[in-house]
């Protein structure tokens, strides 16, 4: 095979190449000391990279994360609260103001506009000509004995 | 509290967290600190604020919670938020230049001297360059997980890979054969 791409030999060295193409780059690393010097220069790299030094949280710096998640933690039921409670004031005001039109409402039922008193002639707008009130009935009656006369 | 021993799958403390179990959380923290705060101090080169970013990195997670949707393993989604929180970071900062680390670091043997240069060169590599490096370098994670991590194709990571390690070895030729 021809020599693989750097970038096919850097996927190699981190064991990121299909079974097959593996076995050939193996292969061809055995009859090519260019390749294989490159692989090389690679693990050299990577065991040089492992030697930088690691940065270790302090006891201090720990404890301070801890104390920084409760606190995100406090804050996240604080807010839930805080929405319940505006969830509860909104329901409160909106039932409020429910409860005063109903209240409204039922006291226009209860009291309707006065009846008129039998002495007000009220003529029925109805085809039927019936009496909508004693009055009227009186006055209907009167008439047509009137008419048969 | 509770105390969860180190075999607990990291993915049912996040179901447990999940349902309002703070210990598990906390557990959840002790398990990943050192790790995305040794990832943190590498990526920005400055320890004061790589804690900051590893704290902010945890609220993220604590917040999101609900979001994780398990695609992921624990590790690589914690290490995408820390990714995303340093790369917001360097936006706000602007401070791209790489800093000295101070006593946060564990002394480094004989190979001290080398070691701190490997650390200055990471340090003046892109921050795309050094994110893909110490992806696999530092977290020994595949392509996948960092493709996963970075929100980046597996194909991107490949190539970014090989031009970090290009761009490194120039920078390091007096140490390599």
């Amino acid at each position: 095979m021809n020599c693989p791409t750097s970038e096919q030999l850097s996927a190699f060295h981190d064991g990121e190449i299909d079974e097959i193409r593996w076995l050939e780059i193996e292969r061809h690393l055995r009859q090519c000391p260019l390749c294989a010097a490159e692989l090389e220069r690679l693990r050299t790299m990577s065991r040089l990279v492992e030697t930088a030094p690691a940065a270790r949280l302090s006891p201090i710096g720990l404890h301070r994360l801890h104390r920084r998640v409760n606190q995100a933690m406090e804050e996240g039921l604080l807010r839930f609260v805080r929405v319940l409670n505006t969830i509860a004031a909104c329901l409160l005001i909106a039932g409020s103001a429910w409860l005063m039109v109903k209240t409204r409402a039922d006291q226009t039922v209860e009291s309707p506009m006065p009846a008129a008193p039998p002495w007000v002639d009220v003529v029925s707008d109805s085809p039927s000509g019936a009496a909508s009130t004693p009055a009227a009935a009186w006055y209907l009656a009167e008439d047509s004995s009137r008419g048969d006369d | 509290m509770v105390q969860y021993s180190p075999e607990a799958d990291d993915i049912e403390l996040l179901r447990r967290a999940g349902d309002g179990d703070s210990a598990a959380f906390h557990a959840l923290v002790d398990r990943h600190a050192q790790r995305l705060y040794r990832l943190a101090v590498s990526l920005i080169g400055n320890a004061a604020d790589a804690e900051d970013v590893v704290q902010e990195t945890f609220i993220g997670a604590f917040r999101g919670l609900r979001s994780f949707q398990g695609r992921a393993s624990v590790k690589t989604w914690l290490t995408r938020i820390l990714v995303m929180r340093a790369g917001q970071w360097r936006r706000d900062r602007r401070r791209r230049r790489f800093e000295p680390m101070g006593d946060s670091i564990a002394a480094a043997g004989p190979n001290a001297e080398a070691g701190l240069d490997v650390q200055a060169a990471i340090g003046r590599l892109s921050p795309e360059h050094r994110e893909v490096l110490l992806l696999r370098e530092f977290e020994r994670m595949s392509y996948e997980e960092i493709a996963e991590a970075l929100g980046i194709p597996r194909g991107t990571v490949e190539s970014r890979l090989y031009r970090a390690r290009s761009e490194l070895r120039e920078k390091l030729k007096a140490y390599l054969p």
